[in-house]
């Protein structure tokens, strides 16, 4: 088992060092403009954009430049923004963080608990209505933009409805930190989860109804159901627990992009202060230094937590564990 | 155990009358079987042969009832232990399933759920029909799996199919059928997915069962070996129908049916000359759409007539059945002799 | 090509003589579903509105939707009303533009610079498409140049090729598109000759048609992969018969199954990514429209003018999911068995 793993995290360190290399090209080799321009911004003076360019290595080879870029990101941390005078990147950040981990592990609690009772009543019913109506459903959650969404939900629950007894709880947007007032924090959250799961249910739940389907045409259910075993135990133990191999390594794909950047359009469509919204101020104002910091920083995020869903995979599925 | 040791006043266990099986679909109404009857007395073993497609599996999976899709339409009886089963309730027929009914299935790598081990599958079954506690039954799962000859059987019981070869995974699916120790053991091609050696071994498990645990087996399978080794009386299916049956010696022995010849000649014989090429039976079996009218037999059968043309009853002769109109006088002795040539030609 | 010559010259009944191709039994079927031909229909319909936007600017709006219209008016009902109107609910601050009409003029309002929303919608709509389309003609190409080299030919350049996917695969989307657009969106690209300006269509083309090759081509060099090693292939070799005319007879084709059945869902895919894009302001750049654009537009307006957000939105829903259900039916038509599936973040 460990042989294995071993392997797999020396992958994960390949293609670490691999973004890593891809966010140093596109930010500082592609054609266009001084690399130090960019990194100063807009109406830099020309001592600030000479300073930049001792300082990151403009004037020294490629390698040395990549070197002292990383060594900013991951070892003296002081990557600076030039746009927010002087503000430090990375402690921003680890800010943010919070927020956005919030943001995302409420969306997933709803969205895993949705998609699966999707999933299993359309599968229950193949061909029947319900499974029509919620495969119709399904789809047009994944054919919404989530930014609009937000914006429409804004739209019901800040003003239009926001006086009927429905929606009246509905705090203003932004957010409270978990450990200054929980029930706030729940309350101001409640709305984006939703919007941020609607994407996802109407995709887990299309997809676990497929690997349901397939489940029920396979030889072991036939023998479940020679077994006298009650149709609720085949549905869960025996096609769930089988189906649900393909939707963890889904979820954790999924939920490490958008702790890594996915859940930006929400948190800027309900003004919360997460590491995308972070992101998608630096893009306003064209900081790029700040940019580099969250991709590099996200996409490693999305990457380990990849190695850690393969890990679980294998846990999960006794052939794959063999198999390696 | 010859068959004839065993009294032919045996009580019946399982009574199939008329069984019929249909599917609607969009081209109208598809026959699979008709009008199947046959009997399965206690501690018996009825082998059903066929080739692919000529109802077997699906006579088996009628009588379990694990006919689910929503289009399929059975009539007829199923009798056992004077209950008909097509008349239960679903939740009676789970209460049957595995307890008085098991069933063991061709491919045992497919047939168990790949992400529990050997002994939770076991337990699962035990428990699903009998009041036991985790531990009690895993011992019994244990205990069962060392009855069928699995070697190391608490070890076994911490593993996934995967990782026990064929025959192993085959005992311990034979385990867990027999777990509950039902009388009636349906066996779907058995022993096919296995090597010829773990075959044989399987196949003796499957004819001790009777003794040691009291249950009739009902054999599927295409395998004419596997019915000559085993079974106490063979039922041959063609195309739906009931081609013939009776008591493996004498069908074997004395076939009364061409399809029946046919399928004898083209096993391999074990003594004397060997033939150049082996003969087999001309053409493939009808779709079920595409059944001719009168015998289903006809168009590959080399004893063809007039009288073909409308459906043969069951003619009985002595022990034995089969639906043709030949049958009628008992296969003459030339027809084995041209069956040999002609089919020998046609390879 | 030359299949196409010789069928031409065959008289009617010979032609008809030939068992069907699996092309045509594809389309047949496909034409069959009714769920997809509705979807063909309203993607055709949505197509011929955006391409008529001139002429709904000019005929039916009578604005031009690149022009800021802040002192117009309109006639409604036989009254003069202000497209700019006084705001006169809350602080009575600034001006509030008109609300959906219904009408021919500002049939969904106007937007804060007084242009019709609707007659943007309709030339938003067009590079939508544009961008989409062509990304998706992007991201199929470049996938399948490099999924079917590094399949076939294996060996040093798949190691190469796969493990430059794999960094590109775990790379999240929406980061390196960002990164992509705040590179070019700046300055737009100048590479000797070329200068791609940073308002120009082509480069949000490029970047959604870039980031998402990975999803494409890792599906196809597992094809060509496979189909490399097959039977049928390998007995093509054992038969001395040259590299390129298997891969021309036996590979390609069936990788240009597999492309059309990933095409209306990858130009769903990019759709979204456009909009999104547009909507974080590195995507469509001003004064060119897009949907995405339409509705960062309406944001400022969401709760006095809603419909400038939610109008673009629902077009966009509706293309969408037009394209996927077109995409399910492309899917069942091609191939029952198919488990391809376009990820989405």
């Amino acid at each position: 088992m460990l042989l294995p793993i071993l392997r797999r995290l020396s992958e994960m360190l390949f293609v670490m060092f691999g973004i890593s290399v891809v966010v140093f090209l596109i930010f500082f080799a592609t054609p266009g403009a001084d690399p130090s321009a960019r990194i100063a911004g807009r109406n830099a003076t020309p001592e600030v954009l000479a300073q930049v360019r001792h300082s990151f290595g403009f004037d020294q080879p490629m390698p040395v430049q990549y070197l002292k870029v990383m060594e900013k990101l991951f070892v003296s941390r002081d990557l600076t923004s030039f746009v927010n005078r002087g503000e430090r990147v990375i402690p921003a950040v680890v800010e943010a963080t919070p927020v956005t981990l919030s943001l995302v592990f409420g969306a997933a609690v709803i969205w895993v608990v949705f998609a699966i009772i999707m999933g299993m009543i359309a599968a229950a019913t193949r061909g029947g209505i319900p499974d029509r109506l919620l495969m119709f459903l399904g789809l047009v959650g994944i054919s919404m933009p989530v930014f609009w969404v937000g914006s429409v939900a804004n739209l019901i629950t800040q003003s239009r409805f926001h006086n009927t007894w429905l929606f009246h709880w509905v705090p203003g947007l932004g957010y409270t930190p978990l450990t200054q007032h929980p029930f706030l924090w729940f309350k101001g959250l409640v709305i984006p989860w939703v919007t941020l799961a609607i994407l996802y249910i109407g995709l887990y739940g299309r997809v676990l109804r497929a690997n349901l389907v397939e489940a029920y045409q396979e030889d072991f259910i036939r023998t479940a159901r020679a077994k006298g075993l009650s149709e609720s135990r085949i549905m869960l133990r025996h096609a769930l627990r089988t189906s649900l191999i393909t939707f963890v390594s889904m979820f954790g794909l999924d939920f490490g992009a958008l702790v890594g950047g996915g859940a930006l359009l929400t948190e800027v469509v309900f003004n919360l202060p997460g590491v995308g919204r972070l992101t998608y101020l630096a893009l306003q104002s064209l900081d790029l230094p700040f940019i580099m910091a969250t991709v590099m920083y996200s996409s490693f995020f999305v990457v380990v937590a990849n190695a850690v869903v393969d890990i679980a995979y294998a846990w999960l599925d006794p052939r794959v564990r063999d198999a390696r | 155990m010859p068959a004839d040791q065993i009294p032919n006043t045996a009580e019946t266990l399982l009574d199939v009358q008329d069984l019929c099986v249909s599917f609607r679909s969009e081209r109208g109404i598809i026959r699979i079987l008709e009008n199947v009857s046959f009997t399965v007395r206690a501690r018996e073993i009825l082998s059903i042969v066929g080739e692919s497609g000529s109802g077997k599996s699906m006579t088996s999976l009628a009588v379990m009832r694990l006919i689910t899709d929503p289009n399929a339409i059975i009539t007829g009886s199923i009798t056992y232990k004077g209950r008909d089963l097509l008349k239960l309730s679903p939740r009676e027929m789970r209460d049957l399933r595995g307890r008085e009914i098991a069933m063991i299935f061709q491919d045992p790598m497919t047939a168990m759920t790949p992400v529990y081990t050997i002994g939770w599958q076991i337990e699962e079954q035990l428990r699903a029909h009998q009041d036991l506690s985790r531990h009690a039954a895993r011992a019994r799962a244990v205990e069962l799996l060392g009855e069928m000859g699995v070697p190391a059987p608490a070890k076994a019981a911490t593993r996934y199919p995967h990782q026990l070869s064929g025959g192993l995974r085959q005992r311990a699916m034979i385990a867990m059928a027999l777990s509950c120790n039902p009388s009636l053991l349906i066996a779907d091609e058995p022993t096919t997915a296995l090597d010829v050696t773990v075959q044989a071994q399987i196949l003796e498990l499957l004819q001790r069962l009777r003794t040691d645990f009291g249950s009739s087996v009902m054999l599927i399978t295409h395998d004419m070996g596997v019915v000559a080794t085993v079974s106490d009386r063979v039922m041959v299916m063609y195309s739906g129908i009931i081609a013939e049956r009776g008591p493996k010696p004498d069908v074997l022995g004395q076939p009364t049916h061409p399809y029946t010849l046919g399928l004898l000649h083209s096993i391999p014989p074990m003594h004397g000359e060997k033939p150049h090429r082996l003969p087999s039976i001309p053409g493939s079996p009808p779709s079920p759409m595409g059944r001719p009218p009168g015998c289903p037999f006809q168009p590959r059968c080399e004893f063809r007539m007039d009288a073909c043309a409308t459906r043969p009853p069951l003619f009985r002769n002595g022990m034995q059945e089969a639906s043709c109109w030949l049958a009628d006088k008992g296969l003459p002795d030339w027809a084995h002799e041209r069956a040999i040539r002609t089919t020998g030609e046609a390879a | 090509m030359s299949d196409a010559t010789t069928d031409a010259t065959l008289p009617d009944t010979a032609r008809a003589a030939r068992p069907e191709g699996p092309w045509r039994v594809a389309l047949r079927k496909l034409m069959r579903d009714r769920t997809a031909v509705g979807a063909i229909i309203v993607l055709v319909v949505i197509i011929l509105a955006c391409c008529a936007a001139p002429f709904y600017a000019t005929h039916i709006s009578q604005s031009d939707p690149f022009q800021s219209n802040l002192d117009g008016q309109i006639t409604l009902g036989g009254n003069s009303v202000d497209i700019m109107q006084a705001d006169t609910a809350g602080l009575g601050l600034g001006v509030t533009p008109i609300g959906p009409t219904w009408r021919g003029q500002y049939f969904f309002g106007a937007d804060n610079q007084g242009r019709d929303v609707a007659a943007r919608m309709l030339y938003g709509g067009r590079n939508s498409l544009i961008i989409s389309f062509f990304a998706t003609v992007l991201t199929l190409v470049l996938a399948a140049i490099v999924g079917t080299i590094a399949g076939f030919i294996g060996g040093l350049t798949d190691t190469v090729l796969a493990r430059l996917l794999d960094v590109l695969w775990a790379f999240p989307v929406y980061l390196l598109a960002i990164s992509l657009s705040i590179v070019f969106i700046s300055k737009g690209i100048q590479i000797g000759p070329f200068n791609i300006p940073s308002n120009s269509l082509i480069l949000p083309i490029m970047i959604i048609g870039i980031v998402y090759v990975p999803y494409v081509a890792r599906p196809i060099r597992g094809q060509v992969m496979s189909l490399t090693r097959s039977d049928f292939v390998l007995a093509a070799r054992c038969l001395g018969v040259p590299a390129p005319r298997i891969l021309i007879r036996d590979i390609l084709p069936n990788v240009t199954t597999t492309l059309i059945v990933f095409a209306p869902l990858m130009m769903a895919l990019n759709m979204l990514t456009e909009s999104a894009l547009s909507f974080l302001s590195i995507g469509v750049q001003p004064p060119n429209a897009s949907w995405g654009t339409i509705i960062l537009d309406g944001e400022d307006l969401l709760y006095t003018q809603p419909m400038v957000a939610i109008a673009p939105g629902l077009a966009i829903v509706i293309t969408v999911l037009a394209l996927n259900f077109l995409g399910d039916g492309v899917r069942d038509a091609f191939d029952p068995r198919a488990k391809l599936r376009v990820k989405k973040d």
